[in-house]
């Protein structure tokens, strides 16, 4: 009888501790082999290139490594493995196409379904192209946050994001998408909710709401811009006192900002106010960039909205004329202006403003980059371990090290001796998920 | 002595108060109108010569006999037919038409509605110098309409006398629904009666008040799907018999008539039971449709160029949005066959362009259009004078010369009745006795 109890009690208790639990999964190991290694830390490649990957995380580099046994072995060939590249300048939400006018009227015609839907597309490109992280710093309704969350919960293919839940300026300012169209067609003014703030109080109001409804860095508009269409592209607006409130409050709340800036006095209160990073800085001035450094301020250059922008106006694609004048006049100097800010030392972080021009032609901002004097060591550096830290991710992404997250690419050959290469990866993991491989032709 | 004086002091001062602040009246201005031919809006032939006598904006004799005042202007139009002023029964006054669809659409939601009236100006002003020098304009918005009707009377700016229906009454979807194709919510709210989208018998009449206070002349509603809206079929029935009824009811207690826009059967029928004044378009209307209209007296306003304007855009080309062109081509294969059906059968045909759809100023037109249909010359010209003056209820103002009408009288080159493309070539156009375009030709 005891004995009959002993057993039955036994399978009870095993059945109990099986109930409800999942095996737990093996441990998937990669060891991934190429000829080149760029780890974002040191200033030369590290050849040949060999990574351990365990499970998300990176295990082990190079000469360090261990290989345990049962790993699946990727041999890349004559490539380079990179860190996964991050854009901090995306709007994977929206897609400029050949037709503004199009694109307006879609702005105001499609769902919020459906415009969340088209931006799947966008994600998967961007990622494919090599970026598994983006700072996407601006979309309508919020859907950069649901956009984030079903990547993070793997209902879609994109790159890690943190998003600003909308950009936050003043009325009639660059930020506010209602500019342009007459008086009371929306039934109300533009406020808070839609990002657009007035005075210190409403900007720090403006800042809780993106925080409450899930942003992960604030982003504001401290100065006109080109695509808007009704303000001149470099004057300031936002005061002193608003951009101190708002960064006041981010900061509280433990999110870094980004300031879209293209003008020189718009800059230099941004930076006094404690953004950390200028968006675009077309026409930024000597002292301008002289305070940047002494503050640590990143400078993201966006060189591919110029890029995206000429290419449109050699094809001779309509922009309303306010738009075209502008465009014309921030491509002109903002060139300069990046060499000027290469020549005195100032942190340049790698962000594209993805939409205006392409998605997934991100990677072709390390050329733009090096053809102004960049070193391609440097240009790479900046879409990885400086991205990283302008992110606050630094602990996780943007080098090779053991430890950190497996977010891993590859190109062919050499990028240092050619940039170019970094607009042909042909391998891509994410948190060791491998999305693309086309050296064996196998892309997911 | 004293008393003397004094009444004659007071005399002066009579007469002093009595002429103070009133400037002397002005003498009236007379014409004399002279040509050819002339054709009165309702005779079944133009008649020879054509003399007309105008005084103080009124026309006050007709014909050889016809006496002139002392005074009176002679205007000597040459070898050319004096008419009534045309007059179109629906047009669009405050639509800008447009080869870029698109820009379009972004216009009407980026530009002021002051900046919008403005641009209406120069339609009103085009469509009169082509020779209407009344119109009903069946759809607007922001009050447009209402403020370029007031304008135009007042003498502000030049332009047809207008009868104008402020709104046109839609369902929510339906064709006049201004936010169809708009994503929910862009707006701040949904489509209400105070902009003329109305759901239920008790909303239709509170709509039709608002109108009627609004300033509207007539009532106009949408019946029936359209071409032009991005959401809907093009002929369902949009609004119930009870809807229809309600309208209707309120508008003639009100004493406004009222015109649908129906393309399909059913919402003509419902519109023509609930005592509709006018059915526009009519594409698809079946034979018992025109019966009822021909039994009830109810007008067909083709709107000929208004797939005229169609198919010169898909001709050329130019981008329609797709569920607009599956929708136009139906419709511009239909409507011309419906059209000579309502002819053989007798039904009252007023002539309505949808000026709007096709370029302002072109609305002459129709004239042709409609005779190469199989209309008589003579009729299609009544079309455009005396029965749509019947249509708009002004028949003792307009739509013919005879005395004590207004003095609205244009003149074309040679004889419309023979070659009534000469429509298309007004050259002088007056309007109460007031003239706007004379151009005679050398």
């Amino acid at each position: 009888m005891l004995k009959l109890l002993w057993f039955w009690g036994c399978v009870m208790l095993l059945a109990a501790s099986v109930n409800g639990q999942q095996p737990k999964p093996a441990s998937k190991t990669y060891v991934l082999k190429a000829a080149r290694l760029f780890d974002a830390r040191s200033n030369t490649l590290i050849a040949p290139g060999l990574i351990v990957v365990t499970d998300d995380k990176i295990a082990g580099i190079a000469s360090a490594a261990s290989i345990p046994p049962g790993a699946e072995v990727i041999d890349l060939g004559d490539a380079t493995l990179l860190p996964g590249f991050i854009d901090a300048h995306t709007h994977l939400t929206g897609q400029s196409t050949d037709d503004w006018k199009q694109d307006t009227l879609d702005g105001l015609q499609k769902s919020m379904a459906e415009q969340a839907l088209d931006a799947t597309a966008n994600a998967k490109k961007t990622l494919l192209a090599g970026f598994t992280t983006v700072r996407d710093v601006g979309a309508p309704q919020r859907i950069d946050v649901a956009l984030r969350n079903a990547i993070r919960d793997k209902i879609v293919v994109g790159p890690r994001m943190l998003v600003a839940a909308g950009a936050i300026g003043s009325a009639g300012g660059h930020c506010d998408d209602s500019a342009g169209f007459r008086a009371g067609l929306f039934g109300r003014e533009s406020g808070p909710e839609d990002g657009v703030a007035n005075g210190p109080d409403q900007m720090r109001f403006a800042v809780r709401l993106a925080h409450k409804y899930g942003a992960d860095v604030i982003k504001t508009c401290a100065s006109g811009g080109v695509l808007s269409l009704t303000d001149d592209v470099d004057t300031p607006q936002l005061t002193q006192e608003e951009l101190n409130a708002l960064v006041d409050e981010a900061h509280a709340l433990r999110l870094k900002v980004a300031a879209h800036c293209h003008g020189s006095e718009a800059a230099k209160r941004a930076i006094r106010a404690g953004v950390s990073s200028l968006e675009h800085g077309s026409f930024f001035d000597d002292e301008t960039l002289d305070m940047m450094k002494e503050h640590g301020v990143y400078f993201v250059p966006t060189l591919m909205a110029i890029v995206g922008e000429q290419e449109r106006i050699r094809r001779g694609l309509y922009y309303p004329p306010t738009i075209l004048a502008k465009a014309n006049a921030a491509d002109r100097a903002a060139h300069l202006t990046f060499q000027r800010a290469l020549a005195k030392g100032v942190l340049i972080g790698f962000g594209t403003d993805a939409a205006v021009y392409p998605h997934g032609r991100n990677a072709e901002e390390f050329n733009e980059m090096v053809k102004l004097g960049m070193r391609p060591i440097d240009a790479l550096k900046s879409a990885t371990s400086s991205d990283a830290q302008l992110l606050g991710l630094a602990d996780k992404i943007g080098s090779l090290e053991a430890g950190k997250l497996a977010d891993i690419v590859a190109v062919p050959g050499d990028p240092l001796q050619n940039i170019r290469q970094t607009e042909h990866v042909f391998f891509v993991m994410k948190e060791g998920v491998i999305y693309k491989n086309e050296k064996t032709a196998d892309t997911r | 002595m004293r008393s003397r004086t004094v009444f004659v002091l007071l005399c002066t001062l009579l007469l002093a108060v009595s002429g103070y602040g009133q400037s002397p009246k002005p003498p009236e201005k007379s014409y004399l109108l002279k040509a050819a031919r002339l054709f009165d809006g309702k005779s079944n032939a133009v008649v020879s010569p054509g003399v007309v006598v105008v005084t103080g904006g009124r026309i006050v004799g007709v014909g050889p006999s016809a006496s002139a005042p002392a005074g009176a202007e002679v205007i000597d139009l040459g070898d050319a037919t004096l008419l009534p002023g045309f007059i179109d029964a629906h047009t669009h006054l405050s639509f800008q038409h447009s080869d870029d669809y698109k820009q379009s659409r972004l216009d009407s939601l980026q530009k002021t509605v002051a900046e919008q009236s403005l641009e209406a100006s120069v339609n009103a002003r085009v469509t009169l110098m082509a020779g209407f020098t009344t119109v009903r304009d069946v759809g607007s918005r922001d009050f447009i309409d209402v403020g370029l009707r007031n304008a135009i009377a007042s003498g502000t700016i030049p332009g047809p006398r207008m009868l104008v229906t402020v709104h046109a009454l839609s369902a929510t979807g339906g064709h006049c629904d201004f936010q169809g194709g708009y994503r929910e919510g862009l707006f701040g709210h949904e489509a209400n009666p105070s902009e003329g989208v109305i759901n239920g018998a008790d909303q239709a009449r509170y709509a039709v008040r608002l109108d009627h206070k609004y300033g509207a002349d007539m009532i106009k509603v949408c019946a029936s799907g359209g071409v032009l809206s991005p959401t809907d079929d093009v002929d369902t029935p949009q609004l119930t018999q009870e809807e229809l009824n309600a309208i209707v009811d309120e508008a003639h207690a009100l004493r406004r008539k009222t015109a649908a826009h129906a393309h399909g059967a059913e919402a003509a029928k419902r519109a023509i039971r609930a005592g509709i004044d006018s059915i526009e378009h009519g594409s698809f209307l079946d034979d018992e449709a025109l019966d009822m209209m021909k039994q009830h007296g109810t007008y067909l306003v083709p709107t000929l160029m208004a797939v005229q304007g169609l198919q010169e855009q898909f001709d050329r080309g130019i981008y329609v949005r797709p569920s607009i062109a599956v929708k136009a081509h139906a419709a511009i294969n239909a409507v011309r066959g419906t059209f000579q059906k309502a002819l053989a059968k007798g039904v009252l045909i007023g002539l309505g362009t949808d000026a709007g759809v096709y370029a302002h100023g072109r609305n002459a037109e129709e004239f042709h259009q409609m005779v190469d249909l199989g209309m008589k010359s003579i009729d299609a010209l009544k079309a455009g004078t005396s029965a749509d003056a019947a249509l708009l209820g002004l028949s003792d103002k307009i739509g013919s010369i005879e005395p004590a009408k207004f003095a609205d009288i244009v003149a074309v080159p040679g004889d419309p009745a023979q070659n009534i493309r000469q429509t298309e070539h007004v050259f002088f156009v007056m309007k109460e006795g007031v003239i706007f375009k004379n151009e005679k030709p050398k």
